[in-house]
Parts: structure tokens; sequence; C-alpha cells
């Protein structure tokens, strides 16, 4: 046996605590499953930024440019100088503690280093020694700490492991927006060239052809033309499915996972079945084939340069006004930023809905209306038949993404949408949902396989409020309307509650809707009905 | 007394007694949190931890259930093999309860009369163990899986659409009928 074995009194003695530990000490440990992958150098060099280069974050040596720190701080004082709500959120912070555990990352992972307010302080602390006057002159006992390449590697880990979800925001109580704070240290860490694989590359995909997964016009309308051969297997009916179309009444933009990926798809369908049923005059662009904009996840620039496709391509195709489907972070950018960044958009038209005359007041600086308004609006005024026994052998629940319920406050449309169209509806705890909702772990860039442990970890508070209405209830369908949570929930449940499955609410919707002419015998899915009658019925 | 009505008479001291050594191998700060924040949707690894083994601690009492003890193991070990912990710290609560019973019991364990309960009793322990490492293999294999997955399901439509355009129809399995 070898020496190095402890002894059996020795055994005896392990100490299972984790070492104490200063939170101003910067160390960390890059352990797999736990980061993501360093931007491909060549599309930062596509889009034009500065210091592309291979990096790897588990490597000592991050190639950082001799003059890092000097950038650093240029780019902070700029940053410091132009956002206002930056310098207040560096500066009012009394750490009350109210945000500390309210972070899913913090609740999933244990780490304190996840508690907001902890991870702002990481930054924070750099601000306080080298931008105000009690941490100039005081320095460490001021709370302030030295920026070190070891603080910018600390940075890289925790600020990648914030979604932006802007939980920790709804309980502060000097609305301090985390989700800022974060977005600013990803732009200082660009600006030395260290970003991660997942948001610039389809950032640079966006940017060439439109959407995150550089599918060009070709193939966007084959994937369409793909939809409409299925749609007419399933239902007996093939519907128009508009692309490029000049002269529409309305710009139809989704976020690329709905025409390509599982279960996104199901939800595509069901918006095109809907469409062609109420004889919606509507295109589709090549260009706008992307609602998602990772560009929100990169700078504010790039959030810019990414969104401004929308607009041109509504003015090119000369569209009235727009409709925006099951996105998450698009609807961020478009009701926080949208409308100052890319607007005025005074050459579209104030959106009315052509079936009802529903006048989409909310909506008449962007021009801009989510498809859940749209649909819930019909459905108030009678303008679709519903068979909501379609959709009996789900048992739904509904998870808020983060985006809409809290950065655009869409709360009750998409319940009263799966109220119409399922007879099997609960909710998850109060305190789970809505403004309170858990983010699902992975959004804001963080959704990569090789993170998945982390996003595991980060998705564990939502994962546990369903498998508790999974239970107590039997749900087995969790809908969402967003396309990282369709992307992301799917894994989360696999792992934590296998026998619930992920949907979109447009996918209810398609599965409820009567369509004239219909032949259908199954779900969108192509699974059967859970009762004959159905059929029979109608 | 025999050692198990000493031990369910004792058994809210001991869960509390390894509820806290358990929650100790997470940084202070956390710690004390896992400890105070009752909800459990706000605290869920903590209410997880204290679920099971709440119901571990009653299957070694009694029946030994293996199933039960699966099952309950799943809700703490399924965290753990998730969190920054090597295999072993994932697993090393389940020998702490070993100590935390001496602990807890303390001179009412009597060496000798006890003797043959309390080899019994370790030995259910170690069982309960070697299961916690069957359960800690099997979050590790799911989540390799689960990693497969997400990298295939990411291109099946894609995958469909090919087999399509080559005559597979996506519903049937077979041809397709282009009605002709």
């Amino acid at each position: 046996m070898s020496d190095d074995l402890a002894k059996k009194e020795e055994l005896a003695k392990i100490d299972f605590k984790p070492p104490k530990k200063d939170w101003t000490d910067p160390t960390i440990e890059f352990r797999k499953g736990s980061f993501n992958y360093g931007s491909n150098p060549k599309n930062v060099e596509y889009l034009d930024l500065p210091y592309a280069r291979e990096f790897d974050p588990r490597k000592e040596d991050w190639n950082l440019p001799d003059n890092w720190k000097e950038i650093i701080l240029e780019g902070m004082r700029d940053r410091l100088m132009k956002y206002r709500s930056f310098r207040v959120f560096m500066d009012i912070c009394v750490r009350c503690g109210a945000c500390a555990d309210k972070c899913h990352f913090f609740l999933g992972s244990g780490d304190p280093k996840n508690m907001p307010v902890l991870r702002a302080e990481l930054l924070r602390s750099v601000y306080r020694r080298d931008f105000s006057t009690a941490g100039k002159i005081l320095g460490k006992l001021a709370g302030g700490r030295e920026l070190t390449p070891q603080v910018l590697k600390e940075w890289f880990y925790y600020f990648y492991q914030c979604t932006e979800c802007r939980r920790c925001s709804v309980f502060c109580p000097y609305c301090i927006d985390t989700a800022e704070i974060t977005m600013m240290a990803r732009e200082l860490l660009h600006l030395v060239g260290i970003g991660i694989d997942w948001i610039t590359t389809p950032a640079a995909n966006c940017f060439r052809t439109g959407n995150h997964l550089g599918i060009q016009p070709h193939g966007f309308k084959d994937s369409v033309d793909f939809a409409v051969d299925d749609l007419a297997d399933l239902t007996g009916i093939r519907v128009e499915a508009p692309v490029n179309k000049k002269g529409a009444e309305i710009l139809f933009v989704v976020p690329s996972a709905d025409y390509f990926a599982d279960p996104h798809y199901y939800g595509f369908l069901g918006y095109m079945a809907l469409f062609h049923e109420i004889g919606l005059d509507y295109t589709f662009s090549t260009y706008a084939s992307e609602g998602g904009n990772f560009g929100l996840f990169h700078s504010s620039e790039m959030m810019k340069r990414l969104n401004a496709k929308i607009y041109a391509e509504a003015r090119r195709l000369g569209v009235k006004w727009i409709i925006g489907g099951e996105c998450g972070h698009m609807w961020r950018v478009l009701h926080q930023y949208m409308d100052t960044m890319n607007g005025p958009a005074d050459f579209l038209e104030e959106p009315i809905s052509p079936i009802t005359g529903t006048k989409f007041e909310n909506a008449k600086c962007t021009k801009m209306v989510h498809i859940c308004e749209f649909t819930a609006d019909l459905i108030h005024n009678n303008k679709i038949k519903l068979d909501p026994r379609r959709n009996d052998h789900w048992t739904v629940t509904f998870h808020d993404s983060c985006n809409t319920s809290r950065a655009m406050g869409l709360i009750e449309e998409p319940r009263y949408i799966l109220r119409q169209t399922c007879n099997k509806f609960h909710e998850m705890p109060e305190n789970t949902i809505k403004e309170q909702t858990f983010c699902c772990g992975s959004g804001s860039g963080l959704g990569t396989d090789e993170n998945l442990e982390m996003r595991m970890r980060g998705g564990f508070p939502r994962a546990s409020a369903v498998k508790y209405v999974h239970d107590k209830h039997g749900v087995n369908l969790l809908t969402c309307i967003c396309a990282i949570d369709k992307a992301t929930l799917t894994p989360l449940m696999e792992y934590w509650v296998p026998e619930v499955q992920v949907g979109a609410v447009h996918e209810m919707v398609g599965n409820a809707l009567v369509m004239e002419g219909e032949t259908r015998t199954t779900d969108l899915r192509s699974q059967p009905y859970e009762r004959e009658e159905v059929e029979r019925d109608d | 007394m025999v050692l198990t009505v000493l031990l369910i008479e004792k058994r809210e001291a001991v869960l509390g007694r390894w509820f806290d050594s358990i929650i100790k191998t997470y940084p202070p700060g956390t710690s004390e949190f896992l400890a105070k924040q009752k909800d459990r949707f706000r605290n869920p690894v903590g209410h997880a931890i204290a679920e099971s083994i709440g119901s571990i601690y009653d299957e070694i009492v009694s029946e030994m259930d293996t199933g039960e003890l699966r099952r309950a193991l799943d809700g703490i070990i399924r965290i753990r093999s998730v969190q920054d912990f090597t295999a072993s710290e994932a697993v090393a609560f389940v020998f702490q309860l070993k100590t935390v019973v001496r602990e807890v019991l303390g001179n009412r364990i009597d060496e000798h009369e006890h003797s043959h309960e309390l080899a019994d009793l370790e030995s259910r322990i170690d069982q309960v163990a070697l299961l916690a490492f069957d359960k800690y293999m099997e979050c590790r294999d799911k989540l390799h899986e689960v990693r497969t997955n997400e990298i295939r399901r990411r291109s099946e439509i894609l995958f469909e659409k090919v087999n399509v355009g080559c005559g597979v129809s996506r519903h049937e399995g077979g041809p397709v009928d282009d009605g002709s």
C-alpha cells in the first residue's frame, strides 16, 4: 500500500468544511463543466473587435495586451461618464443583502460570489479603488481592490455566471439593475479581447446572414417550405408562408431556433396555422430571420448593430407594423432599448389588428407587437375556433421567461391563451413565477454544452418548482415563450424532472385551433389525440 | 434500551446535527442561508437536503428498502453531483452519520450492550454509502447523456429535412408520397 494513504486515526479527522477564504481573494479554478470556451478569433475579427486571439480560460497566460490595465480602466471611465445608471449602481448599493439569496446561481451552486451583491462587488471594488476619493486614499480599507490579471479572470468567471435575468433587481430597494452591471463588466472584458464563443460566433453569423446560425436566404426559405409541407401532412391544409413579400401588412420576426430546433418548431407550425386561419397578410424576412440578439450579451454597440436589421427590413419590405414571435431577450432589447437605439420607427404605422380592430397602444413607439398579445386579442374577440380537448394529453404549466415578464410585463396574455387552449393548466408556486420567475439558468449566452454543470446548478430552482407541480398535479408539459428557454429547459428537465417535456404556447394554440377543411388525427408532434371522441365530435 | 428505540427517540436531534454537518460542506455565508431559510422554493437545496436525509434515516432505522433509499438519495446526490464537489465529497455525508449518531447519543450508547446493534447500524450506513456511489455515477452518466442529447436535438430537424429531400417521409418513416 502506498505511504500516501491516510492512517486510520487520520481518517476520522477529515474536515469536510471548505477552507475559509476572504472574498477579496480572486483565485479561480476553472473546472470542466462550469465555464464557457473563449471566442473564436476568426469571428472576433469579423466583428472588427480588438485583440482577436486564441484564448483558453484554463491556461495561466491569457495573452493580454501589454496595456490591458490602462484599457480596462479607461473603458470604465468612459462608461461611467456615458451611463449615469452605471455610476449610480456603483455608488448606491448599501449591501443590505435583499438580493443575496435571489439569484438562481447562488441558490443552485451555493457559491457566495453568486450573490448578486457580491458579484457586483467584484467590479465595484475596482471602481472604488480607482475612481472614488475614499478608495484612492484608503485603498483596501475603503473596500478597494487592485485590478490584476487574476481579478480579470474572476470577472470572466462570475460575470458569465450571471444570466442577466434581473430577478435580483426586483428585490433591490434601490432598483439596481444587476444585469446592467454584468453588461458593463462584459463590455470591459471585450475591450481586451476576452469573450465567449457562444456569444461572439452567433453575433458574427447574425451580422452576416441575419440569424445566429448563419442560415442564408435560400436556407431560410427551404426551412419555411419544409414547415409548410409538414403542416400540410399534419392538417391536410397547405398554408401560404410568404418570404420577403413587399407590401405585406405585417413583418413577422421569430427567433431562428423556431424554424429548425425541437421543440420550438411545433410552435412555429402553430404560428403558421393560426395566420392561415385568420387570413393574415404577413411576410417573413430572410435578413430579419432572427428575433434573438446576442449583441445584448456582448455590448450596447453590438446590440444596436444586430437589432438595426428589423427596422431596415420593415422599411425595405414596406410593411405597416411588426409582430414578434416567442423570443425572450428580443423583447428586452425591443422594449427597453430599440426605440431610442434604432428608432424612431416613424415610417411605420401604429399597430392595429386587421382582424379585431384592436389598437395596440402599448406598441405605439416601437410598432412591434408580441405574438401572445396578438393571439390573446384574437381569442378574446372570438375570432378563432378552439378545441382545448386536443391538448388533453398535456397537463400544462407555464414558465415566465425572464425578459418577457420582468423586462416588458407580459404576464397575463400567455396564461389567458393557455387557459383557452388547454383544459389542464396549473401554476407553479407564486414566488417562482411572474415577476419572481426563476431563470432557466442558461440565458445571456451561457447555454453551451461545455457549461452544462453550471447550467444544471443555475436551473435547479426552476426545476424544483416544476417538480413540485409534476408531483402534485401530474404536470407533464412546461410551456414557455422564449427560444433559449425551449432549448435549455429541455436538458434541464431531462436531468431534474425527466417526466416533463417542454413546449411552446403557440404549439398549444396550433393543436387546439380548429381549421376550416382540416383532416387531423394527431397533434403537431404527430402524437394521436388522447380521446378519439375529439375527432368524432367534430 | 435497544439502540433502534434510541435512534427513533432521538430522530430530530440526529437529523438536525446531520443536516448541520452537510451544510457546513458549503462556504460559511451559504451554510447560514441553507439553515435559516425555510421556504422550500427560496431555498431548494436546503429543502432537498432536509427531506432526503429524513427519508434515508427512516429507512436505516427500519426496513432498509432499497427502492426507497435510492429515491431518497436521489434528492441530495443529484444536486451534489453537479455542484463543486469531487465524487468523494459528494457522498461523504453518508459516512458522517456514524459520527453524528455517536455525538448525539453520547453516553447513552453502551459499547457492550449495543455492540451488535452498533455494528449492524454501521453496516447499514455502509450499504447506504454504496447506494450513494451508484447514485452519483447514475447522475454523472445522466449528465453526459443530457449533453449528447442536447447536441443531437440541435440538428435533428435538419437531418429530417435532408431525409425528406431523399424521399423519406418525416411522419411515416417511409418514402414521401409526391402525389404522382
